[in-house]
């Protein structure tokens, strides 16, 4: 009994140290957003800022219109996030219980490009949304996210996993495929939801180069193209402001992982992933 | 009649799942098959930007790039990249297996969410500091080794020839570990406890148990991790981008210089809009066959007959 | 067996969807996925004719009646681009190092108001990173008239000698052009404009004169070269006598930008006459030779530099530009040489710092002039705008109207124009003689990215290679010879493909 509960104290404190290490660049950052000496060159590090004050927060507010920002990036990080989920999860019933002609085909079909990197296409993809008057509107950056082939692919696994003697349940009942996935699969798979709804809006608020290149407009524009405003010139970054954007950008990240986390690890055990 | 009855009702019974699919079959095909058809034809022509003039050319772009000395390398380059990145998946196993062991509770989740952190923060801000965590001289991680081993460490992380890969490997650890933990630990807390259990009658020391339980009941998860591990891997760009101070040339001696910032390269730095697109059709086949390989090898994306 | 089929049935489904979209490229018909690169293409060339043919009459106009702008119709000039109009935005910026408040934009866009009420004007700004990729991407969107920092971007502009020769007066009133050799707009051979700047940044060296005097140094006239800079280096490089710390002789430029170290060897290939481009009308005419002696001198004295720089210069990160009182570098160079005399005003120590043009050019028909290389902030007319009268008119009253001025120089930034260059010495004093001095001797097509010394738009990744090389010279893991080989190399290897 104490054997194990050293063996406990002795596996926390290992993970604590570990840890420490891991989050170091991440309090840093946090640090040089409260540090009046990080301008274009980083200051040595330190635990705490060297001359604390908040300009880098004002001065991040002076330069861009920050509210507006991050209320495009929320809107568009929700309305992407919300749109690839729920379409990979019809995608994902489909091939999870469908019997249909064409199923594997559209099955590979949709995997295949999981691995088509978006630079190779951004120029075709840039022009036909020119021709369709697109430019400078939020389509360009939503109609891309009704395809999410890695979340088609999860969320297969994940449903897959479900008993079908639920599905048979509801179709003895007398209703029909919608119902069984409205009552059925999207209630079960909460844990799935959550864990592409994260893994989706860390990507959607990340986003940085399609949104440079498809919006002109600074009123549209989002926060992460925002930030790269900070740069003194073509060769030197001013740190300060930067990192102060970085860490109102990550707070609603870390807010939603907050409360979806455990799901993610439940999402994970259900899938078909498990041994 | 009653056979064209059966047969119609088989086809309602058909027709209705593909409702569900269309929308993002349709997206597929305008936003990805298209455009990446145009790639394929750009790759066929001598264009510089695309818009300004084209001359078809045939294979030769693609000639052209496989003799390319700059191309090969950045070829190499991305493979072993890749490779080394996969060091993700041991060290998110023994993590997990590590943070398991605490039970169920809020130490546990405690921990999950803290090593999960940087996969949250990765933006490109938190990458430009990493280059002072890396650096040789007075660079943070060579500072915490020193510490550590007592002896003076100055090794140029991302700045010499010989370590550049290996610092870069870090940065990749660092940012994507937190998801391997995760994934491993979700699949070690599926591992039925009876089979544990059965084990401790028997004797076994904890390694024993890894070694020959958990590590072989994992293999699905290891293939997961594997094949979204090589996929990412395979088009690694902006950390190193980012890294290499908003640009592809690699620094140093070009040892950094993946497929897909080559492919940038000529995109946008040195328009040859031609070369890019078939370095991108290259970098494709090659995940492709990779992909399929796999698919062989591990019937993953076939459990369709265990169901 | 049965993957091998997926794979196959995948495969010809791949290669159907590349069938299908390369006949939509023959340019059948404007169907939804019409993005099509060959009716793209046609409808640019067409917009490319017509606004040529456009700019012919409009030409002939301006020679006989001197201007052909309509004052009365109403239109909208769009401009996009990275620069200072980016950092600045519409409504100012703090400056970081001072604090205090720097004007935004707004102030361009009210005084052009007032002196054209009929044309509006709309200012997108675009960021640094990935800047080449947004604009090139925004002129194939249309409706783009003045390309922010468009001058490098030569398949995107039009050339403006024309407008220029129409306009002597102009060409009178500002220091210098930015001119291209490349056949997007010309033959080779030629020198071509395609931008003019509004600010100014020309390379100035600044010597910790506190530096010099503890080590019992002197301090170079304007007339040092190269060499004298390596044993000035070499000398000041060590533990300073009175203070004990560690000092380094010399800090190369833009070490950490791959992208723009290049500057280092081309100033130092200027100063040497070592050409390696000779030019023909076209690249197959153009003989390209980076392995020669001279050529090997330059990196010989890039790698010997490097012996005297900081560890952050030889890795090429978090390197400032800032002269502070911490400084520990004797001989320092780089552009925005007016921003750092503020820097250094505001923290009073202006005095400690000597500001020097760069070392003399030792060879060659400019010889005796500073070896000096200029980056600027400039403007460029997109050649498919429909507004190119209006676009230059912008452009003239952006370098020359005294509003637009004083605004650049609010902003820390040295203007195109003798005339603002006045204000720049009342504030400087006789600091700002370096950078008279390197801007009267700079020869219009010679500090450009495209010279007899260097070319980073025809001959493939020069850029980035010279970038590798420059690291890799001052880490000392390459020698001058397999340097000059390497970038041999890479030219030949880019010009096998075209």
């Amino acid at each position: 009994m104490t054997k194990g509960k050293i063996r406990r104290i002795i596996n926390i404190t290992l993970l604590a140290a570990l840890l420490l290490i891991v989050l170091t660049p991440v309090w840093w950052a946090v640090v040089l957003s409260f540090d009046r000496a990080a301008t274009t060159a980083l200051p040595e590090f330190s635990w705490l800022p060297h001359e604390l004050s908040t300009f880098n927060y004002k001065a991040a507010a002076r330069l861009i219109d920050l509210p507006r920002y991050y209320l495009n990036t929320l809107f568009v990080t929700a309305v992407n996030t919300f749109v690839s989920v729920f379409f990979a999860m019809m995608c994902g019933f489909a091939f999870a219980k469908g019997k249909f002609w064409g199923k594997k085909f559209l099955y590979v079909f949709m995997l295949a490009v999981m691995m088509v990197p978006f630079e190779s296409r951004m120029v075709p993809l840039f022009i036909q949304y020119r021709n369709w008057g697109m430019l400078n509107t939020w389509f360009p950056l939503i109609l891309g996210q009704f395809a999410y082939v890695y979340g088609i692919f999860f969320a297969r696994q994940n449903i897959a996993a479900l008993p079908d003697s639920l599905v048979e349940s509801v179709y003895l009942d007398g209703g029909g495929v919608w119902r069984v996935f409205f009552s059925i699969i999207l209630p079960l798979s909460k844990p799935v939801m959550a864990t592409l709804g994260i893994l989706q809006a860390i990507a959607h608020w990340n986003a940085y180069l399609w949104p440079l290149v498809v919006i002109r407009d600074s009123s549209k524009q989002v926060i992460s193209v925002g930030v790269a405003l900070f740069n003194a010139q073509q060769d030197s970054v001013y740190y300060g402001p930067r990192m102060a954007v970085a860490v109102l950008s990550a707070i609603p990240l870390a807010i939603m992982f907050l409360f979806l986390q455990k799901y993610i690890v439940a999402s994970v055990a259900v899938s078909g992933i498990k041994q | 009649m009653s056979n064209k009855k059966h047969w119609k009702m088989q086809l309602k019974k058909q027709l209705r799942w593909y409702p569900f699919l269309i929308i993002s079959v349709a997206a597929l095909v305008l936003f990805v098959y298209i455009p990446m058809g145009h790639t394929i034809s750009y790759s066929l022509y001598n264009v510089s930007i695309v818009g300004y003039g084209e001359k078809f050319v045939g294979l030769k772009n693609y000639r052209t790039l496989l003799g390319q000395s700059q191309f090969l390398r950045s070829l190499w380059n991305t493979m072993a990249l890749t490779v080394m990145g996969l060091l993700t998946i041991p060290l998110g196993f023994f993590l997990a297996v590590f943070i398991n062991s605490l039970g169920k509770g809020k130490t546990q989740s405690f921990f999950r969410i803290g090593f999960y952190l940087p996969n949250i923060i990765t933006g490109v801000s938190v990458i430009l500091m990493f280059q002072a965590v890396l650096q040789g001289d007075g660079g943070l991680l060579n500072a915490f080794l020193s510490f550590i081993t007592g002896r003076e460490i100055s090794v140029r992380w991302i700045s010499d020839v010989r370590y550049a890969k290996l610092g870069a490997t870090i940065l990749w650890c660092w940012m994507n570990t937190g998801y391997s933990m995760l994934v491993n630990l979700a699949s070690l807390q599926s591992i039925p406890s009876e089979i544990y259990e059965a084990a401790v009658v028997d004797g076994a020391t904890p390694w024993k148990k890894i070694r020959y339980l958990t590590i072989p009941l994992m293999k699905n998860c290891f293939t997961f991790l594997l094949v979204t591990g090589v996929i990412n891997g395979l088009s690694r760009f902006t950390d190193l981008y980012i890294l290499g101070t908003n640009s592809s040339a690699g620094l140093p001696g070009g040892t950094l210089q993946t497929i897909l910032m080559y492919i940038y390269q000529f995109s946008f730095e040195v328009p040859n809009f031609g070369i890019s697109s078939a370095g991108s059709m290259i970098l494709f086949a090659l995940v492709f066959v990779f992909t399929m390989i796999n698919v062989k090898m591990t019937g993953f994306l076939n459990d369709e007959e265990s169901n | 067996m049965k993957r091998k089929k997926l794979a196959s049935i995948l495969l010809s489904g791949i290669l159907v969807m590349g069938l299908l979209s390369g006949c939509g490229s023959s340019g059948q018909g404007s169907n939804a996925s019409g993005g099509d690169a060959g009716s793209d293409n046609a409808s640019e060339n067409t917009a490319v004719t017509d606004a040529a043919s456009e700019e012919e009459s409009t030409d002939g106009n301006a020679s006989a009646e001197g201007s052909a702008l309509n004052e009365d119709e109403e239109i909208t000039l769009h401009l996009f681009g990275p620069g200072l109009l980016a950092s600045q935005g519409e409504k100012g910026a703090l400056d970081m190092i001072t604090g205090l408040e720097t004007p935004g934009y707004e102030v361009i866009e009210d005084r052009w108001n007032e002196l054209h009420p009929n044309v509006h004007l709309e200012i997108e700004a675009a960021p640094w990173d990935n800047w080449q990729s947004a604009v090139q991407t925004a002129a194939l969107g249309g409706e783009l008239d003045v390309i922010l920092h468009g001058a490098t971007l030569t398949a995107l502009v039009e050339p403006l000698d024309d407008f220029l020769a129409a306009d002597s007066e102009f060409r009178e009133k500002i220091y210098t052009t930015e001119t291209r050799r490349t056949t997007d707009v010309n033959d080779l051979s030629i020198a071509t404009t395609t931008g003019i700047p509004y600010t100014l940044q020309p390379q100035i060296a600044y010597l910790d004169k506190q530096i010099f005097d503890n080590y019992g140094v002197e301090v170079p006239d304007a007339s040092w070269t190269w060499s004298d800079m390596l044993s000035l280096a070499e000398k000041l490089t060590g533990t300073d006598p009175v203070t004990g710390k560690q000092t380094f002789g010399v800090q190369l430029d833009s070490m950490d930008n791959a992208n723009n170290s290049f500057f280092n060897y081309q100033m130092i290939a200027s100063a040497y006459d070592a050409k390696v481009f000779q030019y023909g009308k076209t690249v197959e005419d153009s003989t390209v030779n980076f392995v020669n002696e001279k050529t090997e001198k330059v990196f010989q004295m890039i790698q010997d530099l490097g012996a005297y720089t900081s560890s952050n210069v030889k890795e090429g990160m978090n390197i400032s530009n800032q002269l502070t009182a911490e400084n520990d570098t004797a001989i320092r160079y780089s552009q925005d040489a007016f921003t750092h005399f503020k820097e250094a005003d505001a923290a009073g120590i202006s005095d400690r710092f000597v500001f020097l043009p760069m070392p003399v050019i030792e060879e060659g028909s400019h010889a005796g002039n500073p070896s000096s290389f200029k980056g600027c902030n400039n403007m460029a007319i997109c050649n498919t705008s429909k507004n190119k009268e209006w676009a230059w008119e912008f452009i003239k009253f952006m370098v020359t109207d005294p509003e637009c001025v004083k605004w650049v120089i609010d902003c820390g930034q040295i203007p195109n124009t003798p005339d603002g260059m006045g204000s720049v010495i009342e504030i400087m004093g006789d600091k700002a003689n370096a950078i008279v001095t390197s801007l009267e001797g700079m020869p219009d097509d010679f500090s450009n990215s495209t010279t007899e010394y260097y070319n980073n738009i025809s001959f493939g990744p020069v850029v980035t290679s010279l970038g590798v090389v420059t690291h890799d010279l001052v880490n000392g893991t390459i020698s001058p010879a397999e340097a000059a080989n390497q970038m041999q190399k890479t030219v030949d290897e880019y010009l096998a493909t075209q």
